[in-house]
């Protein structure tokens, strides 16, 4: 029965598509900068499942190796990220004019230029 | 045979979204950072694992199963390292798990 | 269902680019523009463009959101505000993109098949490559042998940007950040503290070389050829530079070796055509490289992506370095 798992593709397809939507809402919103940088991680996990989906939804397994591209850059793109932030002073991370009123700062929140 | 597979991918690929969606509201509805971070990181080994199961039992004995299995290893190597590598560094920049508000009773 | 898909995707995009518009703090940018170029990959693969969803992959969210990082890490993070608002220069831009759309009301339709490209060009490659090429991925026949001037510029443009970025930056530049560091006694205690990081890392870059390789040599048969081999091979590099720091990945191979082997890889490429033109073809005509035409297409295929993908991944680590040894100058 390929029509049932391809309606079962697509249902899932689009099941992400929403969590995609979520991320995409949280990176823009995001109070601090480490929220921004888990929306872009976990967004690009979701399109390593979504083009693996997609791949079978159109009975092209060759969608795969993009797949396996994606999680590698996903990655990189991620580490590459925490390795910059090493080198900022702390309070710049914290800024936003609406800060995280849950957050406990140890150091003023302003938004410090170098 | 086969639709024992069938039933069993579907099932795979439906808790998957179940997952995902649950991932998707808490990192849309939690106060907090690192509480954001625990509900990606739902998403990003359970979703991502019975996902890909569930593909894997419909590809069968072929080299897109293969593939698949390098993408799982790669995934579930690669996103719990990123979410130490996350949490970590925004320790050492400052940001603190905040307790829960306690009840006054 | 397909349509659905695009509708939702391209919506994403779109409130991406609003966001990124709106936004000014430059760090959020940058992630956003990684989830744009993730977004914009999603979107070839749906329009079946598998090449170049791979490469918009590998470098627009890998290799430029690291570069962008950079960048920023020797600038500044907040983008200023401009001084005055540019209505006319507005005007000016509504205009021009209101005559551009009238010059395009008489184009044939997207996807009309009575549009010429489709009655001469794409009939024949889609026919008789197979049979003249012998390679079961249309666009690498088209890219490395149909339109192989063309990708020879391309490759000769990447080879510039490496040339003019060690203009500017100079492997005297490079190397000073080296001093730097031992001088202010950086140690490597800092790496250390990262072991987890590191050793997950250090599983990897085996993995993803050899990865890089098989996208290499399976551009014939599926997604792939030499810049997306070249690109991913770059990014192994960048993981280590990541893991262990500039100084020892400029020990692993320096920006000098660098420049070498770019210039090597250019060379090749158009070494495979003079030496066509010496067995008696003109210039890039594969046919002539051996006895049989087929055999001939392959193995000039197979020299070219090799000289494309050296020269993309040794472009691709210089200037990385150059961009990352800029960052010592802040401290």
């Amino acid at each position: 029965m390929p029509e049932l798992m391809n309606s079962v593709y697509a249902g899932a397809s689009l099941a992400l598509l929403a969590v995609m939507g979520t991320t995409i809402v949280r990176a823009i919103l995001g109070p601090s900068a480490f929220d921004r940088v888990l929306a872009a991680n976990m967004f690009g996990t979701k399109t390593v499942l979504l083009l693996s989906l997609l791949g079978f939804l159109s009975g092209r397994p060759d969608f795969l190796d993009i797949a396996l591209v994606y999680a590698l850059v996903n990655f990189l793109s991620t580490i590459a990220v925490l390795r910059f932030f090493e080198g900022r002073p702390h309070s710049e991370l914290q800024q936003s004019p609406d800060a995280d009123p849950d957050a406990n700062h140890s150091t003023p929140t302003t938004a410090m230029e170098e | 045979m086969e639709t024992f597979l069938i039933l069993a991918s579907t099932l795979c690929i439906s808790i998957g979204v179940f997952l995902g969606i649950t991932g998707a509201v808490g990192i849309f509805r939690m106060p907090n950072f690192f509480t954001r971070l625990h509900a990606a990181s739902v998403t990003d080994s359970g979703c991502a694992s019975m996902l890909l199961f569930g593909l894997m039992l419909q590809s069968g004995f072929t080299v897109a199963t293969v593939k698949l299995c390098f993408i799982l290893f790669f995934l579930l190597i690669s996103s719990p390292t990123a979410g130490h590598a996350l949490s970590k560094t925004a320790l050492s920049c400052g940001a603190q798990p905040t307790p829960l508000p306690r009840e006054e009773r | 269902m397909e349509l659905i898909i695009d509708i939702t995707l391209l919506t994403f995009l779109g409130l991406t680019a609003l966001a990124i518009n709106r936004i000014d703090k430059l760090f959020c940018v940058i992630m956003l523009s990684g989830i744009y170029s993730l977004l914009c990959a999603s979107l070839f693969v749906t329009m079946d463009a598998v090449d170049v969803a791979f490469t918009e992959a590998a470098v627009g969210t890998g290799i430029a959101t690291v570069l962008l990082l950079s960048t920023i890490g020797a600038t500044e993070t907040e983008q200023r505000s401009a001084p005055h608002r540019p209505l006319f220069a507005l005007l000016v831009v509504c205009v021009t993109g209101a005559i551009l759309v009238y010059g395009t009301m008489d184009m044939p339709a997207f996807g009309d098949p009575n549009a010429p490209i489709h009655q001469h060009v794409a009939p024949r490659y889609v026919q008789q490559s197979q049979h003249e090429i012998g390679s079961d991925n249309i666009v690498t026949s088209i890219l490395s042998s149909y339109r192989g001037f063309d990708t020879l510029g391309e490759t000769v443009v990447i080879f510039t940007a490496g040339l003019a970025v060690v203009g500017l930056i100079g492997f005297r530049g490079m190397q000073k950040f080296g001093d730097r560091q031992r001088a202010a006694g950086v140690t490597q205690n800092e790496m250390e503290q990262h072991l987890v990081l590191r050793i997950v890392i250090k599983m990897f870059i085996p993995l993803i070389l050899l990865f890089a390789l098989y996208v290499q040599f399976h551009g014939d048969f599926g997604p792939g050829g030499g810049f997306q081999a070249g690109v991913i091979f770059a990014s192994a590099f960048i993981f280590y530079t990541l893991m262990s720091g500039l100084d020892a990945a400029m020990r692993v191979v320096s920006p000098r070796t660098l420049s070498y082997i770019a210039a090597l890889g250019v060379l090749l490429y158009g070494g495979v055509g003079i030496a066509t033109m010496l067995m008696g073809g003109n210039y890039l005509a594969y046919n002539v490289l051996r006895h049989d035409p087929l055999h001939g297409q392959h193995l000039g295929i197979f020299l070219i992506e090799v000289g494309v993908g050296t020269t993309v991944f040794s472009v691709m680590v210089l200037i990385f370095f150059a961009f990352s040894s800029r960052k010592g100058l802040r401290q």
